[in-house]
């Protein structure tokens, strides 16, 4: 839906599910749902966690397919992989820096997120974002985020990859990117992987 | 054929396998059969548009001109004139005393007076010259 | 006798719960046959009552659609609402009557099981007077069917006995609330959460039980606001909670008057509030004298600097919203910690003020509705008391009967129960209501169920409870019956009828009021509709406090729904309560109450020396009769765990998901376990929605708070052992000898 981004905040999820049991009724994929959950670690805390496919503006998974079966649309939407070419060789599995693509072993295809394709394309909302009680998932215009205490960002570093998604996640309001090695975080390093915002 | 992708800092199998559709050059088979298709409709079609004319072409006839008097040519002389038409330019030499050859100025091979073909609207004459048809004087 | 016909398996093998996993057709089925039409509804579960839109193509919902533009919860729905409409074309629906023989349970016409039905219930009548007939309700029901069974109990049964499971619900808030403001209902609608400047969440677990309330919390925070939980487990708000106050089970009262101490101590009461609006606050200051901060500390388990920050934060503001629901109020001094609550806000100011105020949070669908009109054993329609003349009066004569043929007040739920046991009550009609699963003491139930003489239900699945009926009368779903009902925060909407009831089920509403025609009554039930009976339900509500005379189908369905009270056909509906600090009372002054500690029902000792409680989980809802049946919602949480903390664990050697036995003084559950840091060690939660030898209830005990007559569902004494090797399945008898058939 032009003028509208999806916004993932991990923090405001409490764990209901409801974007899993949602996810499956949309048509693209029915009956499958696509949605990545998990309890971060519940014997220590209630702290639960919702994720989609971040639609990557260089897609790992479709840069190491062999069979060139996953494509992003002009809409930014990075399919699940074409049927007639994946060979189920779980490449993309295995590459992805989030762990989005699922290996659907009975249709020997690769299926994942992509976004509701059959809602989105034609004006309406992805059903998880729709149904989030929480709406740790959310797809609305971007000042209509704009009141949360966190701030949208999409630039992840995994290592030396820079990621750029087109998919938001919300961090605190000083962090310009995620970053998940330490070494960014570091007082020492001298490049500047991680600048704070002003 | 790498000299032809004029600097491209992507390897070739990137640009060969799109990642974004935007991006690609995919014929799909059905766009493949529908161009076959169409072309070779076309094509058909004008086939049968230039037999159309031809069944119904008629060459055209064109009137006699006077050229020149007999004798008013010496032998290796040569007269320009126009036939049919004010722009076909045509020339008329006189080889031998009994002789004489006519040309048209264009030539349908390169559009310039060239010695490999002669063509006069109503006249042709062959450049092995084995046999001329008479001039109508 | 009702007793089970056959064994439970042969009866479940039949008659489920099996699980549904697919829409009708399959999957696919839709793309190639799209539905025709969109009916714009509401959810059939909790009290938050979402809209939703229902597919539908037939006469069968074939799927959803988020229904973005109703207010309340702008199209989002949790994953019981997600998957609700996998109840309907399910293979364990009734779709005929059903008639108890030797081989279980076998179709019957209506004609046979109605005319069974009213001959049974006239010789126990007969026999054994009016009042040996009982009527089961539920709030789960519509207004109107809610308002119609409290006539036909009373007027063409002419019984005093009519209770429902909202007993097991609001009763405790409903008391407290009608004590301080006159009223029951939620005083404040949804959209002022998020202007609060502190949120008081306690006793409500609101991210598994009323999900769709969290973004109000959340956005509330984003505005600057703070959250303070009090909760003996950490439920999932309580990741973003400013304050978290881990709460012994049964103290709550300790812990409010605590609070109420240091407000009087710090000096943060709103004195001109106090005197210009309200009474007793001098008794009610008098009495939390005692309550200094050591004293609650010891017996809530919470630091002294907590209870002093939770208090002044709210003291401090002028805009502190108070929620509870019934971690709360399920408890035998349920009233006086509603009451308690009440005080606070009293006390500080925070009623009737933008972004303030205490709330109880509705559970049940229609809980709201449900308890507004008479189908509680004290009530009449508009919320008026059955024990008052002048609304016996009035009601008497909307009905058409004089006044002394409606008998007096009856037995609650529980009560009912316990009659049923003694001998007292013979026989029962009962409708969404599943007592086997959802009354405390579940082995007492049982028994109670195999005395009665006459059982009749009306379902649409044979739930745990019909299996002791003696008839079943197939009856409707919510999208096959057109009705009001009334939100948690008190806004009456339109549940929108989608299809008609498959094979010969028939509506419930169809089914009492023949029923009542049987009974020889018809003259005072001449509905064909349910838009019919709401029009009887407007003028017998009217002048009550909760009027509902102003209210009709197109105004719900223009406004998306109504705040009552509605008086009149031009008045837009009341969403804020209290609004110029006028109350309901008698006087039209708020009163302060006195709270006096006493300990549970089931005190612990060296036997039982820690403490259960019960809940719910997400995925399911109430007794399990519909979501047990959905496979997607099964299998989110496909058994019960209980909640020990790593510290207990440890004591006897547990590991997470071994198999223990928890044991009270009524019965013993063996569950497998889920060790986790979240819950207090002296602690254990079982969540509730189980069936048989799952039941949490079984475990739990019939003592009745004094005034709402509620059950003390959140603090049992229990103990825990690790269970032995022996499945559960295989276990012998266990005290009560109630395990046959593996029940």
């Amino acid at each position: 839906m032009f003028g509208y981004e999806f916004y993932v905040d991990p923090s405001r999820c409490i764990g209901c599910r409801s974007c899993l049991q949602a996810c499956e009724e949309c048509a693209t994929h029915r009956g499958k749902s696509m949605i990545n959950f998990d309890f971060i670690e519940r014997k220590e805390s209630i702290s639960s966690a919702a994720y989609v496919c971040w639609h990557c503006d260089e897609p790992t998974c479709a840069q190491v397919c062999p069979a060139d079966a996953i494509k992003k649309g002009e809409d930014g939407i990075v399919h699940s992989s074409l049927k007639p070419r994946c060979i189920a060789c779980n490449n993309c599995v295995l590459a992805c820096p989030f762990g989005i693509p699922k290996m659907m072993i009975p249709e020997q295809q690769m299926m994942k997120c992509d976004m509701c394709y059959d809602r989105t394309s034609i004006g309406k909302r992805p059903m998880c974002a729709t149904v989030c009680p929480s709406q740790a998932l959310s797809y609305v215009r971007p000042e209509e985020i704009a009141y949360r205490r966190e701030k949208p960002t999409n630039i992840f570093y995994f290592g030396s990859q820079k990621i750029t998604t087109k998919v938001y996640m919300m961090a605190p309001a000083e962090r310009e990117a995620i970053a998940l090695d330490v070494v960014d975080y570091m007082w020492e390093e001298n490049h500047d992987l991680v600048a704070t915002r002003e | 054929m790498t000299w032809l992708r004029r600097g491209s800092s992507e390897p070739l199998w990137k640009e060969e396998f799109p990642v974004r559709t935007a991006d690609e050059r995919y014929v799909t088979r059905r766009q493949l059969t529908k161009f076959l298709v169409l072309t070779s409709l076309g094509m058909f079609v004008g086939n049968i548009w230039i037999l159309i004319r031809s069944i119904f072409y008629k060459a055209p006839i064109y009137g006699h001109q006077p050229v020149a008097q007999l004798g008013e040519i010496p032998v290796g002389g040569v007269k320009l004139f126009s036939y049919p038409s004010k722009d076909d330019h045509c020339i008329l030499i006189r080889t031998a005393e009994d002789e004489y050859v006519g040309y048209s100025q264009k030539c349908t091979h390169h559009g310039e007076l060239c010695g490999e073909h002669a063509v006069i609207l109503g006249l042709i004459l062959r450049r092995s010259m084995q046999s001329v048809r008479r001039l109508d004087l | 006798m009702a007793r089970a016909p056959v064994s439970e398996e042969i009866l479940k093998e039949k008659f489920g719960p099996h699980l549904n996993y697919k829409p009708p057709g399959g999957w696919n089925d839709e793309s190639v046959h799209p539905a025709e039409k969109l009916v714009k509804t509401h959810c059939c579960f909790c009290g938050q009552q979402c809209g939703i839109q229902l597919k539908v193509r037939e006469n069968r919902v074939i799927g959803f659609e988020p229904w973005e533009e109703f207010p309340f919860n702008r199209g989002m729905l949790c994953p019981k609402g997600v998957k609700r409409y996998l109840q309907g074309n399910h293979p364990d629906r009734l779709l005929a009557p059903l008639m108890r023989s030797d081989q279980g349970f076998s179709p019957a016409s209506w004609d046979e099981a109605l005319s069974f039905a009213v001959s049974r219930m006239r010789e126990v009548q007969d026999k054994y007077g009016k009042d040996a007939i009982a009527v089961y309700g539920g709030a789960s029901l519509s207004t109107e069917k809610s308002y119609l069974l409290g006539k036909f109990a009373r007027v063409a049964l002419g019984t005093r006995h009519i209770d429902y499971n909202g007993r097991l619900c609001m009763v405790s808030a409903g008391t407290a609330y009608k004590l301080a403001f006159g009223v029951d209902r939620s005083p404040i609608p949804w959209s002022q959460i998020p202007k609060a400047e502190v949120l008081f969440v306690i006793g409500a677990n609101i991210g598994d039980c009323a999900p769709i309330t969290t973004d109000y919390i959340w956005r509330c925070r984003d505005n600057g606001g703070k959250l303070i939980v009090a909760d003996p487990r950490m439920t999932p708000i309580t990741r973003n909670a400013d304050l978290y106050l881990p709460l012994r089970p049964g103290t709550d009262l300790v812990l409010l008057m605590g609070m109420l101490h240091v407000i009087l101590r710090d000096g943060l009461v709103d004195r001109e509030f106090i005197s210009q609006y309200t009474t007793g606050f001098e008794a009610v200051a008098e009495s939390v004298k005692e309550w200094d901060l050591r004293k609650v500390a010891e017996m809530t388990g919470v630091p002294p600097e907590s209870i002093e920050k939770a208090a002044r934060w709210i003291g401090r503001s002028k805009r502190a919203i108070m929620m509870h629901a019934r971690g709360l109020e399920h408890q035998s001094k349920g009233v006086e910690n509603c009451l308690a609550v009440l005080n606070i806000a009293l006390a500080t100011g925070n009623v009737g003020r933008e972004g303030a105020g205490p709330t109880m949070i509705t559970g049940q669908g229609n809980g709201q509705g449900g308890r507004e009109h008479g189908q509680k054993c004290d009530q009449l329609p508009g919320q008026r008391s059955l024990a008052d003349p002048a609304a016996r009066e009035y009601v008497a004569g909307v009905w058409g009967i004089k006044p002394e043929e409606l008998p007096q007040p009856g037995y609650s739920a529980q009560e009912i129960m316990n009659a049923i046991h003694s001998g007292e009550i013979k026989g029962l009609l009962s409708i969404c209501f599943n007592p086997l699963v959802s009354l405390p003491d579940a082995n007492f139930t049982r028994e109670a169920l195999s005395k009665l003489e006459f059982f009749g239900v009306i379902d649409f699945f044979l739930s745990e409870t019909a299996h002791h009926a003696d008839v079943v009368l197939a009856g409707s779903l919510q999208e096959e019956e057109d009705g009001l009902a009334c939100s948690a925060e008190g806004r009456v909407i339109h549940w929108q009828k989608s299809i008609d009831p498959p094979g010969d089920a028939r509506r419930d509403s169809d089914i009492i009021i023949d029923l009542a025609h049987r009974l020889g009554r018809g003259q005072f039930f001449p509905f064909k509709n349910p838009a019919d009976i709401f029009e009887e339900l407007r003028v017998a509500s009217r002048g009550g406090v909760a009027d509902y005379y102003g209210i009709t189908y197109e105004r719900v369905d223009k406004q998306m729904g109504i705040f009552w009270p509605c008086p009149s056909l031009d008045h837009p509906g009341t969403p804020r309560l209290f609004v110029d600090n006028k109350f309901y009372t008698h006087d039209g002054r708020a009163h302060f109450n006195v709270t006096e500690w006493r300990p549970s029902g089931d005190p612990i000792n060296e036997e039982y020396p820690l403490l259960l409680t019960t809940g719910r989980v997400v995925s399911q809802y109430l007794s399990g009769t519909q979501t047990r049946r959905i496979g997607a919602l099964v299998d989110q949480n496909p058994e019960p765990r209980a909640e020990i903390h790593p510290r207990l664990a440890e004591q006897y050697q547990i590991k997470d998901g071994d198999w223990i036995t928890v044991t009270t003084r009524r019965d013993d559950l063996t569950i497998r376990v889920m060790v986790v840091k979240t819950i207090r060690p002296d602690t254990v939660f079982i969540p509730y929605h189980w069936a048989g030898i799952s039941s949490a209830n079984r475990l739990t005990h019939r003592t009745l708070d004094p005034r709402s007559k509620i059950p003390e569902f959140k603090v049992s004494a229990c103990r825990i052992a690790g269970a032995t090797d022996e499945s559960p399945d295989d276990r012998s008898a266990h005290k009560n000898g109630a395990s046959r058939g593996g029940y």
